[in-house]
């Protein structure tokens, strides 16, 4: 059976492929740096756009699977080539426009146009809108959702720290890819495919990306169990409006109903459900969205350390989405159990070449680095990402002495007898430089130097900071240092 | 016709919970009972009410927009007045002009009783596409051109 890569959809060369769907007119009036190459762009697009209307023919529909409210049809379908051959099965949806739904679409089909790979997204073949309806052709994720797969093995604690840390990282991607994230909005057991280690999240249909400025949303939420308050109009979405929904799916994962707010920890505990599990529920589903996990990632975090106190093995550490790159490399999980693991990531060439293979669905330990402005991965990160977590933390110790020893140098060297440059000069001077700008800089240098992950781990607070932004703290901070003791110094006259 | 339903919450809600609709939030929120209606297909326009509307909705000035669609100013003025009848090729110019979206040009179009925008027609495709990425009167021209098609403009 040929793959999805077979089909002949027009490569994509843009670099600057506008990811924002047709809606957001003024996002992208800031988007491409020069007219010349807005324009090219836009022409090889309407090239592919004619190039996807003339497939639309092609694809036969084998059966329908569903219809929404709204009036999206959703068809199961296969493309039938000129020369007889068939690729498939995809499931196509058939929105209508004046829905005003389904643009995440676009963004996510731009993304993928633009070469970036999507683990738990599934693969978004066709995205056009025709007069009246915005057509999204994806391919078909096999496996079961996860309403079956609680309807086949039976609801339990067991189930759900089998499948929840799988989902909130399918969450995690979801949100981490795009810069503001994607809010899912309709997360849901129906909505969530899981097939062996894999999860996929499907039905984007009322997704939209997180506005900051915006009051409420319009109202067009999916189902009401799973909407928390602000979906209801009472505020605006955001990644923690995931969150809240996760809780309810955890505890359709514990118990097999979906509960209706609030969720009390003391009910569930009642109920039979593991005392961790229910107070990581009953956080998420908390009604201020404040106080609810910040992330997913969070959620996820607690997800697996309630599950590895229980001494589950082979549970693997969240894997990190770095926050700058490029497009091309794939990093492993640091956990220490994971040495096979750690070894086994996948380099995937992210050029816009449709021809490259899917990363392999079974390697759920590699991770497509999202593609941002920022720059590229070095062979430093990655060999960084691969060092297993134990050395880490040797490292991390190993600085930290080092820290230690400096700082004590730096008291030894203030209180003595000055030499050198330092000779004859007052006392604040001597304190100023040694605690004010050396003692930064080396501190800080040692610090940016150390292995993020333990850090992470000790103080969630700073998983949210690249080592790129707090450099650019310390540098700034060094700047305004210097320009301060100099100043000083001057009108000290020294 | 999207209709109004009430889902089911609570316990042992079945997996096929349906989406819900919130058809009255729809009608508070829309900006006018009359863009209400539109979107539910309740009401029929005709061409000069229609873009009088649309200028209304959108703050635009008459004459800019006629000036902007490339129309000759009487021509445009007698159009906005319901007087003469438009071409669809010109309709479609009032459409950019007056920065229509997809929707609001079919039915500028359907009000003008003319065909609305076909993707099965290579032409109307390109017309499509720029509408909904905003490009604009003179670039879909410069693309109608391109692919060797017969332009909007004069």
């Amino acid at each position: 059976m040929k793959t999805l890569d077979d089909i002949p959809p027009v490569e994509s060369t843009a670099d600057d492929a506008q990811v924002d769907g047709a809606w957001a007119d003024d996002a992208r009036a800031s988007d491409a740096p020069a007219d010349k190459v807005q324009a090219g762009s836009a022409h090889q697009d309407l090239e592919a756009y004619l190039g996807a209307l003339e497939r639309d023919a092609n694809y036969h529909v084998e059966r329908r699977l569903g219809s929404g409210e709204d009036g999206t049809v959703t068809e199961l379908v296969r493309f039938m080539g000129a020369n007889g051959s068939a690729f498939g099965p995809f499931v196509r949806k058939r929105i209508p426009l004046d829905a005003g739904v389904g643009t995440i679409y676009e963004d996510l089909f731009g993304a993928q146009r633009a070469g970036r790979r999507f683990l738990h997204i599934p693969r978004i073949v066709e995205c056009y809108k025709t007069s009246f309806e915005l057509v999204v052709v994806s391919e078909y994720v096999p496996g079961e959702s996860l309403a079956e797969l609680v309807g086949r093995d039976g609801p339990g604690d067991e189930l759900a720290r089998r499948v929840m840390p799988a989902l909130c990282e399918a969450v995690v991607e979801l949100h981490e890819s795009f810069d503001p994230p994607i809010i899912h909005r309709d997360l849901k057991p129906g909505n969530i495919i899981v097939s062996g280690e894999d999860v996929t999240l499907i039905d984007f249909g009322i997704a939209r990306r997180f506005r900051a400025d915006a009051g409420t949303d319009t109202v067009r939420f999916g189902t009401r169990a799973y909407a928390p308050p602000e979906q209801y109009g009472f505020g605006q979405t955001s990644v923690r409006s995931d969150v809240y929904a996760l809780g309810i799916v955890l505890v359709f994962c514990c118990l097999g109903v979906t509960l209706a707010a609030p969720v009390k920890e003391e009910d569930l505990i009642a109920r039979g459900v593991d005392p961790t599990l229910a107070r990581i529920a009953a956080r998420a589903c908390a009604f201020d969205p404040a106080s609810r996990f910040a992330t997913a990632r969070e959620m996820g975090e607690s997800l697996r350390a309630a599950a590895a106190s229980l001494g589950m093995a082979g549970q693997q550490a969240l894997v990190q989405v770095p926050a700058s790159p490029g497009s091309s490399v794939a990093a492993a999980a640091g956990c220490a159990q994971s040495d096979a693991a750690a070894r086994a990531f996948v380099r995937i060439q992210a050029q816009g070449i449709h021809s490259t293979a899917l990363p392999t669905r079974a390697n759920r330990f590699a991770v497509s680095v999202p593609a941002t402005k920022a720059n590229r991965p070095g062979a430093l990160r990655s060999l960084l990402s691969r060092t297993p977590f134990a050395v880490g933390i040797a490292w991390d110790i190993f600085i930290v002495i080092c820290a230690i020893i400096a700082m004590q140098a730096g008291i030894e060297s203030t209180m003595g007898p000055q030499t050198g440059a330092l000779a004859g000069k007052p006392f604040w001077y001597v304190v100023a430089i040694n605690w004010l700008l050396v003692a930064p800089i080396v501190l800080g240098g040692l610090y940016l130097a150390m292995d993020r992950r333990p850090l992470h781990r000790l103080v969630p607070a700073l998983a949210a900071r690249t080592r790129a932004a707090d450099a650019r703290v310390l540098g700034f901070y060094l700047i305004c240092a210097f320009v301060a003791v100099l100043a000083a110094a001057l009108v000290a006259g020294i | 016709m999207p209709t109004w339903q009430m889902a089911h919450g609570g316990e042992g809600a079945s997996v096929d919970e349906p989406l819900t609709e919130e058809l009255l939030h729809e009608l508070l929120e829309a900006p006018s009972p009359v863009a209400f209606t539109e979107a539910h297909g309740i009401a029929h326009r005709d061409l000069a009410e229609y873009l009088n509307q649309l200028l209304d909705e959108k703050g635009l000035k008459r004459s800019d927009v006629v000036r902007a669609a490339g129309l000759n100013e009487t021509f445009g003025y007698q159009i906005f007045k319901g007087q003469r009848k438009a071409s669809r090729d010109k309709v479609l110019q009032l459409a950019f002009a007056l920065g229509c979206n997809l929707i609001e040009t079919n039915r500028l179009l359907k009000a003008a009783g003319v065909n609305e925008l076909y993707c099965k027609d290579r032409r109307d495709a390109i017309i499509l596409f720029c509408i909904d990425r905003g490009l604009g009167l003179q670039r879909t021209d410069e693309e109608l051109y391109r692919f060797g098609e017969e332009t909007l403009g004069a």
